[in-house]
């Protein structure tokens, strides 16, 4: 009975506490929201250089990851699923599987390797050596000048990953079709246009859109969270990267769901 | 004579801390004040100070040029803030800005900048703080020292309404020590009133006319005769 109370007692508690994050992120993204449509703010230019950097940091310097592993993903894709796939079916199960499941998913995991956990420890970093004060006691609101062009940039950043890896491994997959089937360029690339539909595009929007406000917000949150120690900031750091992933690992399957129920 | 007017207004205001309790206060900071914060307790005296600065953990109301705000206004308490010139250990540097970003990042905020463009009167106000050489370097690559020079710069270039100063021996090293000064002097004939709270007997450059006693169960502001 003891051990009862105390199993129930503590699935409460992670629950609430579970539950107080997750309100808590649904109002830092309300406050970012907020700033970003009413646009009310003054340093409008250096907002705006905050997400030039943020694109850069995340999507730029993450292409000499992103082309190899898409490149290998879609040789080794092509290369198998040809054996058991006619050529016109291989098109389709190449833009379903590569283009709106692994292709999303791969990407996100990347940025939240590479940026997310960097987000995290910056914010975490520059919260406890009270750097967000000095942003506020300069008059400038931390929320627009730190949180919005990390939310808009690795938003931007992710799509633009996801489009250039479902090119490369297009790309990669055909290298593989080539050495077995000897198919040409134009024919394996009508072979895809034809499965690529505007639904296809949407999805991968979708997934992108969601994917990026997830990882920024998450990132945000937990890096805000390390208030008073620097050894706080590793702690958050392990916990954001664990939580974007699997985060964007439900909203994965979210969105993949709805747009099969929508028959899309 | 002339009647002295009233810069901040702090009305049944309290200062929430989860280790340090503090009582409900009011008073009010005049033009031309040069207040010294006295406790017991020296974390007291910080934490009081920090709240009146930086504005957080406060809760009540504030009057400051006879404008109203909100401690829970964030927005609007921004507004205030860049009007309070805050020098104390808790003073730091955006580690991925240069100096002379951190010091005019109000500037472009407020004036939607990129870049600054530098005048005579600010390399001067560089040099004096010692400072200059190293303006366009980020904060990690340089001392304590020009760390310190540069808070002291950033604060005093904001023009502000108050000064708060928490441990001034903080900002007294080398060169730091006449520029403070001078800049003290500066606030006072502008009639900016100074808050300040010392442990090791810091004299500012004009004379004290009150105190703020931080009692366990009061705060009162009293004048110095």
């Amino acid at each position: 009975m003891k051990y009862l109370i105390f199993l129930s007692g503590k699935t409460g508690r992670t629950f609430l506490n579970y539950m107080d994050s997750i309100f808590s992120m649904s109002g830092l993204l309300y406050r970012i929201l907020k700033i970003f449509v009413k646009g009310n703010y003054s340093g409008k230019k250096l907002v705006w250089a905050g997400i030039v950097e943020q694109i850069y940091f995340t999507a730029v310097q993450a292409l000499k990851i992103i082309v190899p592993i898409s490149l290998i993903l879609g040789t080794v894709f092509f290369l198998q699923f040809s054996k058991f796939a006619e050529q016109h079916s291989l098109g389709n199960i190449a833009v379903i599987f590569l283009l709106r499941e692994t292709g999303p998913m791969i990407s996100a995991i990347v940025v939240i390797l590479r940026s997310a956990t960097a987000v995290t420890t910056e914010i975490g970093y520059m919260n406890v050596r009270h750097e967000m004060d000095s942003i506020q006691m300069a008059g400038a609101d931390p929320l627009a000048l730190i949180c919005l062009p990390r939310v808009i940039g690795i938003t931007t950043a992710i799509l633009c990953l996801f489009i250039v890896f479902n090119l490369v491994s297009i790309l990669g997959g055909y290298v593989s079709a080539w050495a077995i089937s000897d198919i040409s360029m134009h024919r394996f690339l009508v072979l895809i246009g034809k499965s690529i539909s505007l639904t296809d595009a949407l999805a991968v929007s979708v997934k992108a859109l969601a994917f990026g406000v997830i990882i920024s917000i998450v990132c945000l949150y937990r890096g805000f969270e390390a208030k008073k120690s620097i050894t706080e900031v590793p702690v958050k750091t392990a916990r954001a990267a664990v939580e974007c992933f699997f985060y964007c690992l439900i909203f994965n399957v979210i969105i993949s769901v709805v747009f099969s129920l929508k028959g899309w | 004579m002339e009647q002295s007017k009233t810069i901040m207004e702090f009305k049944n205001c309290n200062i929430l801390d989860q280790n340090i309790s503090l009582p409900e206060f009011s008073f009010l900071i005049e033009e031309n004040d040069v207040v010294e914060i006295e406790s017991l307790d020296d974390e007291k005296s910080s934490l009081f100070i920090r709240g009146l600065a930086t504005l957080a953990p406060l809760r009540g109301e504030i009057m400051f040029k006879g404008s109203l705000y909100d401690p829970l206004d964030y927005e609007n308490l921004l507004k205030l803030k860049r009007q309070i010139g805050y020098l104390g250990p808790l003073c730091s540097l955006l580690s991925n800005r240069s100096i002379l970003e951190n010091i005019f990042l109000f500037k472009m905020w407020e004036e939607n900048l990129k870049k600054i463009k530098l005048d005579e009167s600010f390399m001067n106000e560089f040099k004096q703080a010692g400072i200059l050489e190293y303006i366009y370097k980020r904060p990690e690559k340089t001392t304590e020292e020009i760390k310190c020079g540069t808070y002291l710069v950033r604060e005093f270039l904001k023009k502000p309404g108050i000064v708060f100063l928490e441990r001034p021996y903080l900002f007294t090293r080398g060169k730091l020590s006449r520029f403070l000064c001078n800049n003290l002097k500066d606030s006072s004939q502008k009639k900016v009133p100074i808050v300040f709270f010392s442990n090791t007997g810091f004299v500012p450059a004009t004379e004290v006319t009150h105190k703020i006693i931080v009692e366990n169960d009061k705060i009162e502001k009293i004048k110095v005769e």
